[in-house]
């Protein structure tokens, strides 16, 4: 420790001894400095804060939720340092003037764009920040300008807000009204098929039932029929048999009464003939012509009888053949209606037979054009209920205003110069400088190699030293040293002096600025 | 430390000297004296006759150095109070004088009464050091001192002491007639005698590697074996004597001058001081001591 403590004190030593280097060097690196820190120009930064109010009761019921706002506000202050908007903020502030060519113009935004910040405290506090530091403006000018393009950038920031969503919804109704105009042409398309499917395959469409349903029916039908007819059959047979056992005329006896029977008749056909004639009548009269006519029918007949018999007995007709006779003629036409029926049946069931091949395609197309349709439809009502939401919503916002900017905090008037830090920068400077004229100092040390002691002497040459005489001043000489260490103290102190002046100057002038 | 104000030639300024030490009797005394001493030089060329007469004390005119001015430009002032230089030398001119007699364990070095004080750049304390050791030298009891200027450009031992310049070395050695013996000054401090560096020649070099220059130091030396030759040379990277001296003595101090001789001058002037074997380094004008060391103050005198 002891060797570092003395190597320490040789280095301050040879420092010492090398002071007026060091002075010097100080002194060039202090006016070079301070000569760079005075020619930084002045950077003046506004700000102002802009407070974003979202929430509306109106705007949740129909549905434009807050996270959605938030997004479109984001992307509004992502865009708000867009070349565009730069220029526009250019053309409206100072800084327009001294523009006279595109690419200068381009380097003014690239630049404006380094010197304007936008910051989000809580979500919908914005802060922007702009600094300004050109150099063809005075301080003042620069402190306005800076305020100038912060106040740009508000009425930007709202006006892009507000009429970038307006924009979008009008384009959104454009839209959904040309897609509604199509799906409704397509829907009525549709439609149209629809109903001509329909009539096509009337039979066979569902709601009359279908038709093996109907060959079934039918089938029974049959059946059902097939019996009757082979009841009907059965017992006109059995009539028939019945009708050939009965004899078609049963004969009466005659007693007495018998022949007056066969003779009344005639009888009664005279007595009204005469009591025709009687009447006037002439035998041109019909019903004169009439009862001849059955008197003589009446005495063929018994004429007839008389002779076949023989006997003395009458003949008459069976009752109950007769009443079978018609039962029978009953019973033919109860079978004729049933074999028509039967047949009629039979041709349908082919015709049945010969649909039911065709029967699933119908029904797959069928149930195809009612799907299509009823997609269609239902997009058509989605499209349709879009738009009217879109609608009511551009109204809510535009009558409303959904989105409300407070400025909270207006552009400020920089008062002094955000920077470059001057005081700072000017003390920084003087240490350095302090630093590089002690730091210099000790490198020439280090490498012009001198013997402060005998004993670095000794190490160093490895010669013997016989020793170390310490330094003799004349009175001369300490007179003249004295004056050179007032000359040192003096130069060191005009150094700080001139810092000092400096730092007056600076809070002078800023003092000046507003 | 080693450039001094010129010389005040002031009568004044000497009598009042002369008064202060009273040698005001001596010095009027040795006026009368004078001329002899000078007849002598005949007699030099032979260097066995000087051995017998410089073995006698020397009685002849002694000049007074001014005590005041050595005060004033820092140097040790003989029977002056112990200052802090005067200490630093006793130490420095006893290793020499060690180096010179031999010890025990060395023996004594050849030529080692010789000793040549040089350094690298003018004003780095030659003349300062070589007076101050020579001064503390010329105090001791068994040896006395011959301080010789071989700074032929530049001499100002003489001014240095407040004395008169007149005939000296480089004079003894380019003309043969000259005898060495009598240019040098006798002082009034005892022990301590001067032996100016006389008027310098275009070939002061060549004068001094020649071989005559050996037989006048012989002259010096072996006939006074207590005496103590101090060489005060120029500069070694700036005349060529040094190196050339180096070669005549048999130690050489090597005066650095601390924080402003540079390593590679050093090393340069050590290379040409090479002829001498014995080379030792004495730091001058130290402006602090890691060890602490504060002489003078111990004696309460303080300066």
């Amino acid at each position: 420790m002891n060797g570092l403590y003395d190597e320490i004190r040789i280095a301050v030593h040879s420092v010492w001894n090398r002071r007026w280097l060091a002075l010097g060097v100080a002194w060039g690196l202090c006016l070079l400095g301070w000569l760079v820190v005075a020619l930084i120009p002045n950077t003046y930064e506004s700000q102002a804060r802009v407070f974003v109010q979202m929430q509306s009761i109106l705007s949740n019921k129909v549905n434009i939720d807050s996270r959605e706002r938030k997004k479109s506000i984001q992307r509004v202050q992502e865009t708000l340092v867009s070349s565009v908007n730069l220029e526009k903020v250019i053309r409206g502030t100072d800084l327009n003037l001294s523009i006279a060519s595109d690419r200068e113009l381009a380097n003014k935004v690239e630049t404006l764009r380094k010197n304007i910040e936008i910051k989000t405290d809580k979500d919908n506090l914005f802060e922007i920040t702009a600094t300004s530091s050109a150099s063809n403006f005075s301080d003042a000018e620069n402190a306005k300008l800076a305020r100038e393009i912060v106040q740009k950038m508000i009425d930007i920031f709202v006006e892009e807000n507000l009429s970038g969503d307006r924009g979008e919804t009008t384009e959104t109704i454009k839209f959904l009204n040309e897609q509604l105009a199509k799906r409704e042409k397509e829907l009525q398309e549709a439609e149209q098929k629809r109903v001509q499917f329909e009539t096509d395959n009337m039979g066979m469409l569902p709601g009359i039932g279908s038709v093996s349903q109907r060959v079934e029916g039918a089938r029974l039908e049959l059946q059902t029929i097939d019996s009757q007819l082979i009841q009907s059959q059965s017992s006109l047979a059995a009539l028939n048999g019945q009708l050939a056992g009965t004899p078609p005329t049963i004969s009466t006896p005659v007693f007495g009464g018998g022949s007056g029977a066969g003779a009344s008749p005639l009888a009664q056909a005279q007595g009204q003939l005469a009591s025709a004639r009687a009447a006037g009548k002439t035998d041109a009269h019909p019903d004169i012509i009439a009862i001849k006519r059955q008197i003589a029918a009446i005495r063929s007949s018994s004429g007839g009888a008389a002779r076949g018999g023989g006997s003395r007995s009458f003949a008459t007709p069976n009752p109950a053949y007769s009443s079978l006779q018609s039962m029978r003629a009953e019973k033919q036409a109860s079978v004729a209606a049933l074999q028509a029926r039967k047949s009629a049946l039979q041709a349908d069931m082919a015709q049945l037979a010969s649909k039911q091949a065709m029967e699933p395609g119908v029904q797959a197309e069928y149930d195809r054009i009612n799907r299509d349709y009823d997609v269609l439809k239902a997009q058509y009502d989605k499209i349709l209920g879009d738009r009217e939401q879109i609608k009511l919503r551009d109204q809510v916002e535009s009558e409303t205003d959904s989105v409300k900017f407070r400025v909270i905090d207006p552009p400020s008037s920089p008062r002094s110069p955000a920077a470059p830090n001057r005081p700072l920068l000017l003390a920084m400077v003087l240490f350095a400088g302090i630093g590089g004229g002690v730091g210099g100092a000790f490198a020439l040390g280090q490498l012009q190699t001198s013997y402060p002691t005998a004993n670095k002497l000794e190490k160093a040459s490895g010669l013997p030293v016989i020793g170390s005489v310490s330094q003799v001043l004349t009175s001369v000489q300490r007179d003249a040293r004295k004056k050179k260490m007032r000359m040192f103290y003096s130069g060191s102190g005009a150094l700080v002096g001139v810092f000092a002046l400096l730092m007056v100057v600076e809070f002078i002038q800023r003092g000046m600025v507003v | 430390m080693n450039k001094h104000t010129p010389l005040n030639k002031s009568g004044s300024l000497l009598e009042r000297a002369a008064q202060v030490y009273d040698y005001v009797p001596a010095l009027r005394g040795d006026h009368e004296n004078q001329a002899p001493v000078e007849i002598l030089p005949p007699e030099a060329p032979s260097p066995a006759p000087p051995v017998v007469k410089q073995s006698k004390p020397y009685d002849g005119p002694r000049v007074i150095v001014n005590r005041d001015k050595l005060r004033e430009s820092g140097f040790i002032v003989p029977d002056g109070p112990v200052t802090g230089i005067s200490e630093e030398f006793r130490i420095i001119k006893r290793q020499l004088l060690i180096a010179a007699k031999g010890s025990a364990k060395n023996p004594p070095l050849p030529n080692g009464e010789r000793i040549l004080i040089c350094s690298a750049h003018p004003n780095e304390g030659k003349t300062f050091c070589a007076l101050n050791l020579a001064l503390s030298i010329a105090a001791e009891k068994d040896n006395e001192v011959l301080l010789v200027d071989a700074d032929f450009a530049k001499p100002s031992i003489l001014s240095s002491l407040g004395l008169e310049g007149s005939k000296g070395f480089m004079d003894a050695l380019a003309d043969p007639e000259v005898s060495v013996e009598d240019c040098i000054i006798h002082t009034d401090i005892t022990g301590f005698t001067v032996l100016p560096a006389g008027d310098q020649t275009n070939n002061d070099t060549e004068y001094l590697a020649s071989a005559r220059t050996e037989q006048v130091l012989n002259q010096l030396t072996q006939n006074n074996p207590t005496r103590i030759v101090i060489f005060d040379s120029p500069p070694a990277l700036s005349a060529s004597p040094a190196s050339v001296l180096a070669s005549h003595v048999g130690q050489v101090v090597m005066v650095v001058k601390a924080d402003e001789t540079t390593e590679t001058a050093l090393r340069d002037a050590l290379s040409l001081m090479a002829a001498c074997e014995h080379i030792q380094l004495l730091l001058n004008s130290t402006k602090f001591s890691p060890t602490g060391r504060s002489f003078g103050s111990y004696y309460g005198y303080g300066e």
